[in-house]
């Protein structure tokens, strides 16, 4: 019988050079199960992200041929320069700007007082509360063909009650054109707002607001004093995805003017419709490219400065 | 600073009756606690002296005022809530001057008077912080800082103290007792804790089902509970009550139990002959218990007893260190619970035992009403 060998147990630095070696093993082996399971949704975001984005800026640098078949021209950044510089560019900006005032704000506003009315413990309250949700459950389409009909110059209501049948259509109307496509988008987001603020209301004790009752606080001092800052993280959010939503307004618009009255200058022709309209209509992908990249940056800078500046009077604390 | 005073109010919310004819005085300067049960009606009675919520019926009053249909801005109390009710977006100063801007106060006063409940209630170095930045405890205290800011005729708490860790419980009700005390005010207190309602009261109101069962000085209600209810709501372990038939002569009455008899003393068993019950409910605090041996009747605790007792036989035993409670069961399943001492063996489980009853300390109820029969 052979004695067996006898073992030598490990140092100290062999331990630790094994299990760091594990450690290390184990760590490769979570991160490619981590890369495995995001695979499907990066190959998604690849293809209609990713790889559009990037193109985007490559087309920008090209102008687009008069005919198709042509070969592109390398136009660096002239043609970029070109369409920033343009009054067409300058004019949907600043429609797109109106727009965006018109309906963020005022679209708040009214979801809020909407949440506040529902927010009684009131029979038959559910039955408004549905009415006021209710066109979450609207298409923008359903909503701009309801409005169209009631602007028709012939059979609408409005031109009715204006008493001015027979009239142009106020979306025919370069001052009232882009009033109406804003009271069309803020009636189309209303119950969006609403079930939103509804929700952030519903959030706040009832303590709270009884307490600041029996601290001597009249109902306009709980609004303003409680409600409305308890409510500032809601309102923020709705500003910021309501900014975004309106500079990325387009269905609405092609239902009820396509950008007119005025063609390519029209009072109506925002930011995203005059992207549409110069690729699917003017077939320039180069300016569109440019175009939409400004649309971009343009989002991209808003919200930032929303961001800083106004997310500092928001009070997150529960 | 002033009295409170319910007259016959009664609060139906739908079919429910949550407060049911409550009639109720709280006296200037007296810290009353409104105990019972949760679903009691105490909370909506707090609430509608608060103005919260309207009584369905009768009058409320502040320092004599009827304040039915006055707001809870103008009634001048305070109240403190459960989860405190901080403003979560103002700092500890801000909301504690809340009561005080929305009263148009100048700035140094509201200044003075809110460095001096700062310093009443240890806030001084919290002033400039968040709610959310406190502790349980501060909390609480930044609640009881708002309220006393305003020196209002009455102060309403509803259950301050549920949220706090048992220790800081206890430290916090000598506090408020104290803190009472010193600014002389009127307190509603409203809490389930029968602990809190002994400890802090200088009267207790107890409510069941949305009625007055009973008010009085503490010591009174455990000496002398006006129901059944009363008679187990307070005290811990509750009040052993069982109920039988009286038998035997006007002034030598016995009441049977399952298992045995209990002869009554002379004057009780006038009392319970006054009363015209046949049957009776009796009712025994656990202090007034003696577990005996089955056989030779010597107490648990070796001193010699009588073997006369209720035979019963031994749930179990908690030992709490102090003391012990002997949980007992009759023949019949009723059950019986004994405080002992801790000297002695303890009286092992299910073993038979015989209860004795100290005859001088009986309760007595009338099972139809379950109202206390007196003398």
């Amino acid at each position: 019988m052979t004695a067996l060998a006898e073992p030598t147990s490990p140092s100290r630095e062999e331990i630790r050079a094994w299990m760091e070696r594990a450690r290390r093993r184990r760590r490769m082996r979570q991160s490619g199960l981590a890369l495995l399971m995001l695979s499907p949704s990066l190959v998604i975001f690849a293809v209609f992200v990713f790889y559009p984005f990037f193109r985007n800026f490559q087309l920008a640098f090209y102008r687009t041929p008069p005919f198709p078949g042509l070969p592109k021209q390398w136009a660096g950044v002239d043609q970029i320069t070109d369409v920033l510089g343009s009054a067409a560019f300058r004019n949907s900006v600043w429609v797109t700007v109106k727009f965006a005032v018109l309906t963020v704000p005022v679209g708040i506003a009214l979801g809020l007082v909407l949440a506040v009315l529902a927010h009684q413990r009131l029979r038959g309250i559910t039955v408004y509360r549905t009415i006021f949700s209710s066109t979450v459950a609207t298409s923008v389409a359903v909503a701009s063909v309801v409005f169209l009909t009631l602007l028709n110059p012939q059979i609408g209501l409005v031109n009715y009650y204006l008493g001015r049948e027979g009239a142009q259509s106020l979306l025919q109307d370069p001052t009232w054109a882009l009033p109406m496509v804003a009271l069309v988008t803020i009636w189309q987001n209303l119950g969006f707002t609403f079930i939103l603020m509804s929700a952030a209301l519903q959030a706040i004790p009832d303590e709270m607001l009884e307490a600041a009752e029996v601290d001597g606080a009249g109902p306009t001092r709980r609004f303003l004093r409680v409600t409305i800052p308890l409510l500032s993280p809601t309102i923020f959010f709705a500003f910021v995805v309501g900014t975004i939503s309106a500079w990325q307004a387009f269905g609405q618009i092609d239902l009820l003017t396509q950008g007119g009255p005025g063609g390519s200058h029209g009072a109506t022709n925002t930011l995203t419709y005059f992207v549409f309209t110069d690729f699917f209509e003017r077939q320039n992908e180069g300016t569109a490219a440019v175009l939409s990249i400004a649309l971009f940056f343009i989002v991209l800078g808003l919200t930032l400065l929303q961001l800083r500046y106004f997310e500092r009077r928001v009070h997150y604390e529960r | 600073m002033g009295s409170v005073v319910l007259e016959e109010v009664t609060k139906r919310f739908g079919d429910t009756v949550a407060v049911d004819d409550l009639s109720l005085e709280v006296r200037d300067e007296e810290f009353l606690v409104l105990v019972g049960p949760s679903g009691c009606g105490k909370s909506t009675a707090l609430r509608m002296i608060a103005g919260l919520d309207d009584p369905t019926d009768g009058v409320v009053r502040i320092d004599g005022r009827i304040v039915n249909h006055v707001e809870p801005k103008d009634r001048d109390v305070a109240m403190v809530f459960q989860d405190y009710a901080l403003y979560p977006h103002m700092t500890v100063r801000r909301n504690v001057e809340f009561p005080l801007r929305t009263r148009s106060m100048d700035r140094d006063e509201r200044q003075r008077v809110v460095t001096e409940a700062a310093e009443t209630l240890g806030l001084g170095e919290f002033l400039d912080r968040k709610p959310a930045q406190l502790s349980g405890g501060q909390r609480q205290r930044v609640a009881l800082a708002r309220a006393i800011v305003r020196r209002p005729e009455a102060f309403l708490m509803d259950e301050p103290l549920s949220n706090l860790d048992a220790k800081l419980r206890v430290a916090t009700r000598t506090e408020l007792v104290e803190l009472q005390r010193r600014l002389g005010t009127t307190v509603v207190y409203v809490t389930h804790d029968q602990v809190e309602a002994m400890t802090m009261g200088s009267r207790i109101a107890i409510l069941n089902e949305g009625a007055l069962e009973q008010i009085g000085p503490p010591p009174e209600i455990y000496r002398r509970p006006a129901s059944v209810f009363v008679a187990r709501f307070i005290g811990s372990p509750p009040m052993n009550t069982a109920a039988g038939p009286v038998r035997g002569e006007p002034g030598a009455l016995r009441v049977v139990l399952p298992g045995g008899e209990i002869a009554l003393t002379p004057h009780d068993s006038r009392t319970v002959a006054g009363s015209g019950c046949s049957e009776i409910v009796v009712g025994i605090r656990p202090e007034h218990v003696t577990v005996n041996d089955a056989k030779d009747g010597a107490t648990a605790d070796g001193a010699a007893g009588d073997a006369s007792g209720i035979p019963a036989s031994v749930l179990s035993v908690e030992a709490l260190g102090y003391e012990r409670h002997v949980i007992c069961r009759l023949d019949d399943g009723t059950t019986m619970i004994a405080r002992i001492s801790t000297d002695g063996p303890e009286p092992p489980a299910h073993s038979a035992v015989r209860l004795g009853f100290d005859t001088a300390r009986l309760h007595f109820f009338d099972p139809a009403t379950t109202r206390r029969i007196d003398g």
